[in-house]
C-alpha cells in the first residue's frame, strides 16, 4: 500500500457522508489512484449490514445546533472564512467553522471557488527589461518631438483662432482712382489729406505716386507731417521736400537729428536747390567725397551761397571741411571760417597740411592766419612748398601768401615775379595804416569811418576801401557796408569785384545803386552767370530779353 | 531585504543597469498582475508594466525610504494603469483570463463553466479584482497585498470577501452542475 490517502474518507464517500467539497476531492482522488479505487471496489463489494446501530441523536441537539448555524452569530466571521478557504491561517474561524455547518458550507464553496480560480490560465507578461532599457534611452527624443508636436498644435490652434478676418474686397475709391491716374486738380471728396494719409496706410507703389502728386502740388506741411511715419519712404518724401526753401531747414534739422539715411539720397540726387543740405554731408566721413562732386554737379551761385551761410557761423569741423574742397568760392569760404576762433583755425590748418597746401599759401596771406600757416609750412618739404607757390603766379589770390614765403626761401625769381603779381592787387602798406577803417566788429569806428569817407577823394575812398577789404576778416560784409554808403568813388572797386564769384551779387547791386555806366560790359558779360536783368534796365534805361540783343546794343553804343 | 532594494535603486539612479534589472525582475509579476486587474488583457498589462517602470526608473530619486519600494511602485502602477484604461477605455481584445484545455469528457460544459467565471471576474471592481488576483494569481498573502496597497489587512480581506462573495453567487449552480 503506496497510497497515504485517507482510506475513512472513501468509505464516507461511500455512504453519504461527505459535503459536496470533500466528495468531489476524493472522486478526484479516485479517478487518478488505482490503489484506492480498489479499495473503494471492494467497499461497494462488501456486505451491507442486516442491522443498523440505533441512533443516539435527540431533537434537542438538533435544536442547539440550528441556533448555532443561526446567520446573525456568523456575521462576523464570513471575511476570515474567507480569507481562511484561500489559504489564509485563521484561527477563529476555524473554531467557529468546528461549531457551525452554515460556515462550513461557506468555506466549503469559497474553497471550491478558489481552487477554481487558480485552474484559470493567466496570460504572461510578453515584456522583458530590454524593451525598457530601449525605451528609456529613446524617450527623451519621443518626448521632444512630443513637446515640439503639443506646441505646434497649441500654435496653429492659436492661429486659427486669433487670425484676423479676411479683409473685404477693396472698393474703389475716388481716392484710389486718382492715385491710379493722378490729374492736375483734386477730384470732389478727395482733400490733400487724404492723400498724405496714403504715405503711411496703402502699398509702396501708391505711397510713391501720393508724395509725388503732394510734391507737385506744393504740399510741403502734409508731406513734412508724414515725414517718419513710414522711414522707408522718408528718403522719397526728402527729396520731394528739398525743392521747397522753407523745407531746407526742416530736413537739417532732422538730419543733425540722426536721420543721416536720407542725406544720401539728397546728396547723389544733388536737386538744385539742396546745397545746403548736400553741404551738410561735406562734414561726414562717410559722405565727403559724394558731397563733394555733388556741390560741383550744383549751380556755382547756389553754392557759394550755401557756402557764405556755412562760413558765417561755423563749427571747427565744418570750417576744416572747406578746407580742399574744389569748388569755385571754397577757399575764401575756408579762409574766412577759420579765422573764426583759434578751435577753427587749429582744424582748418591741421587738414590743409593733410590735403591742401594752397590753402596754406592763401593763409599766409591773411593776417590773422598767418603766424600759424607759416609754422604748418615749416614741416612741409621745400619742393612741395614751390610747388604751392607756383600756383600763385595762376590764382590772384594766393599771391600775396606766396610772395612772403618765396621772399623767405631761396627762390629770389619767383618772389619778385609773386610780389608783383600781389601789388597789383595790395596797395601801399601806408595806406593800409592810415585810411579810415570800416570794420564790422567795431561799429563806432565804422561810423566815424564813414563821415570821414565822405569827405575824402575819390582816389583816396577807393584806395582805403581796397585796403579795407583786405585787412577785413569778414569783406563780404565790409563789402556790403560800402554798398550801402552810395559813394560814386567806389564805381571802380564794385566792377572789379564783379569778377570775383565771392562777391559778384553784392556787386552787382552797388553798379545798380550808383547806376555806374563803366559797368555795362561786365555786366553784359556776366548776363548768364549772374542776374544782371534789373542792374542793366536801372543803368541804360533799356529793357532787352536776351545776352545777345544786350551785346547788339553796346555794339551800337560804341 | 530593503537594505538591498536601497541599494538597487542608488544603482539605478547612477545608470547600473544591472540593479535596474535585479528591480524589475523582481516586481514584474506584481506590476503586471496590476495592469492585468485594470486593463483586462494581457498585451495592455504588457504596455502598463512598461510605462510603470520606465516611470519608476525616471524617477527613482524620488523614491523614499519611508514606503516600501514595492508599495511605491503599486501605486505607479495603479495610476499607470487607470490612465490606460480612461485614455484607451477599450474591450479586451481577448479573454483576459483562459482556462486550461479540458481534459476529456465533461471538457465542454467544465470550460464552459471555465469560461463563466472568468467573465465573472471581469465584472468585478477593480479593487475587488485586484484583491483576487494578487491573491490567487500571483500567491501573495493578504499581508503583503495590504502592505503593498497600503491599506489595513482587514480591507484587503473584505475586497475578497466580497469579490468571492460576488463570484459564488454568479455562479450558483454551474460549478456544481459542471464539477461535481
Amino acid at each position: 500500500m503506496t497510497c497515504d490517502f485517507d482510506r475513512k474518507l472513501v468509505s464516507a464517500h461511500a455512504t453519504g457522508g461527505l459535503d459536496m467539497a470533500r466528495s468531489l476531492n476524493v472522486e478526484s482522488h479516485l479517478a487518478g489512484c488505482a490503489e484506492c479505487r480498489v479499495a473503494w471496489d471492494e467497499f461497494h463489494s462488501a456486505p451491507v449490514p442486516v442491522e443498523l446501530p440505533p441512533s443516539r441523536a435527540t431533537f434537542a441537539d438538533l435544536a442547539t445546533k440550528l441556533a448555532d448555524d443561526a446567520p446573525e452569530q456568523c456575521a462576523g466571521f464570513a471575511e476570515s472564512i474567507t480569507a481562511l478557504a484561500c489559504g489564509e491561517t485563521e484561527p477563529e474561524a476555524e473554531l467557529h467553522l468546528a461549531s457551525c455547518a452554515l460556515c462550513r458550507d461557506l468555506a466549503d464553496s469559497m474553497k471550491l471557488i478558489s481552487e477554481r480560480i487558480k485552474t484559470i490560465r493567466v496570460p504572461v507578461s510578453q515584456a522583458t527589461f530590454g524593451e525598457v532599457q530601449g525605451q528609456l534611452a529613446a524617450r527623451p527624443l519621443e518626448r521632444t518631438l512630443r513637446i515640439a508636436a503639443a506646441f505646434l498644435l497649441a500654435w496653429t490652434l492659436g492661429w486659427a483662432m486669433y487670425r484676423p478676418a479676411p479683409p473685404e474686397p477693396p472698393k474703389l475709391t475716388a481716392l484710389q482712382q486718382f492715385l491710379d491716374a493722378p490729374t492736375r486738380e483734386l477730384p470732389a471728396g478727395v482733400t490733400l489729406d487724404m492723400v498724405g494719409a496714403v504715405i503711411a496706410s496703402e502699398s509702396e507703389t501708391r505711397a510713391k505716386t501720393a508724395i509725388r502728386i503732394l510734391d507737385l502740388l506744393g504740399a510741403e506741411g502734409i508731406l513734412t507731417q508724414a515725414f517718419g511715419t513710414r522711414r522707408a519712404l522718408d528718403p522719397h518724401i526728402s527729396l520731394a521736400l528739398v525743392r521747397h526753401e522753407t523745407s531746407l531747414a526742416f530736413l537739417a534739422d532732422k538730419i543733425r537729428e540722426g536721420r543721416t539715411d536720407i542725406l544720401g539720397p539728397l546728396i547723389d540726387e544733388a536737386r538744385p536747390g539742396s546745397a545746403g543740405v548736400v553741404m551738410m554731408g561735406l562734414t561726414r566721413p562717410e559722405f565727403s567725397g559724394r558731397a563733394s562732386a555733388a556741390m560741383g554737379r550744383l549751380p556755382e551761385r547756389e553754392v557759394q551761397v550755401a557756402l557764405n551761410l556755412l562760413a558765417i557761423s561755423p563749427t571747427p569741423e565744418e570750417a576744416a571741411a572747406l578746407v580742399g574742397l574744389k569748388v569755385p568760392g571754397a577757399r575764401d569760404c575756408a579762409l574766412q571760417a577759420a579765422a573764426h576762433s583759434p578751435a577753427h583755425r587749429a582744424a582748418c590748418i591741421k587738414k590743409a597740411v593733410a590735403s591742401d597746401l594752397e590753402f596754406l599759401v592763401a593763409a599766409v596771406g591773411d593776417i590773422s592766419l598767418r603766424q600759424d600757416a607759416e609754422e604748418a609750412l615749416s614741416r612741409v618739404p621745400p619742393d612741395r612748398i614751390l610747388k604751392a607757390c607756383a600756383t600763385g603766379l595762376k590764382d590772384p589770390t594766393l599771391s600775396l601768401g606766396a610772395a612772403r614765403i618765396a621772399a623767405r626761401h631761396p627762390y629770389p625769381s619767383l618772389a619778385a615775379e609773386l610780389l608783383a603779381l600781389a601789388l597789383q592787387e595790395v596797395p601801399e602798406e601806408e595806406s593800409l595804416q592810415t585810411g579810415p577803417v570800416i570794420d564790422d566788429y567795431d561799429s563806432e569806428k565804422t561810423v566815424s569811418s564813414i563821415a570821414a569817407l565822405r569827405q575824402m577823394d575819390h582816389e583816396t575812398v577807393l584806395a582805403a576801401a581796397r585796403a579795407n577789404l583786405l585787412a577785413a576778416r569778414r569783406p563780404a560784409e565790409v563789402f556790403r557796408r560800402f554798398i550801402e554808403l552810395r559813394l560814386e568813388a567806389l564805381g571802380p572797386l564794385y566792377v572789379e569785384y564783379l569778377a570775383r564769384s565771392w562777391f559778384r551779387e553784392d556787386a552787382v547791386r552797388g553798379v545798380e545803386s550808383l547806376r555806374f555806366k563803366a559797368a555795362i560790359p561786365e555786366l553784359i558779360r556776366l548776363y548768364d552767370e549772374v542776374d544782371v536783368r534789373a542792374a542793366l534796365k536801372a543803368i541804360t534805361g533799356k529793357s532787352l530779353a536776351t545776352k545777345a540783343q544786350w551785346m547788339a546794343w553796346w555794339r551800337e553804343q560804341q | 531585504m530593503e537594505d538591498d532594494v536601497r541599494a538597487l535603486v542608488a544603482g539605478g539612479i547612477r545608470g547600473d543597469l544591472a540593479a535596474l534589472e535585479t528591480l524589475y525582475e523582481r516586481h514584474r509579476s506584481m506590476v503586471f498582475a496590476v495592469g492585468l486587474s485594470v486593463t483586462g488583457n494581457g498585451p495592455d498589462a504588457d504596455e502598463v508594466l512598461q510605462e510603470t517602470f520606465l516611470r519608476a526608473f525616471r524617477s527613482l530619486a524620488d523614491w523614499r525610504a519611508d514606503c516600501k519600494f514595492g508599495t511605491w511602485l503599486y501605486t505607479i502602477a495603479m495610476r499607470v494603469a487607470l490612465n490606460w484604461k480612461t485614455r484607451f477605455n477599450r474591450k479586451a481584445p481577448e479573454r483576459p483570463h483562459e482556462t486550461e484545455a479540458p481534459a476529456a469528457g465533461d471538457a465542454m460544459e467544465r470550460g464552459e463553466a471555465l469560461a463563466a467565471l472568468s467573465a465573472e471576474i471581469e465584472k468585478l471592481p477593480v479593487q475587488q479584482r485586484l484583491a483576487l488576483t494578487l491573491k490567487h494569481l500571483q500567491g501573495l498573502t493578504i499581508a503583503e497585498i495590504a502592505e503593498m496597497q497600503g491599506c489595513a489587512a482587514g480591507t484587503v480581506k473584505s475586497n475578497l470577501h466580497h469579490a468571492m462573495t460576488k463570484l459564488k453567487e454568479g455562479m450558483t449552480g454551474k460549478l456544481e452542475r459542471t464539477l461535481i
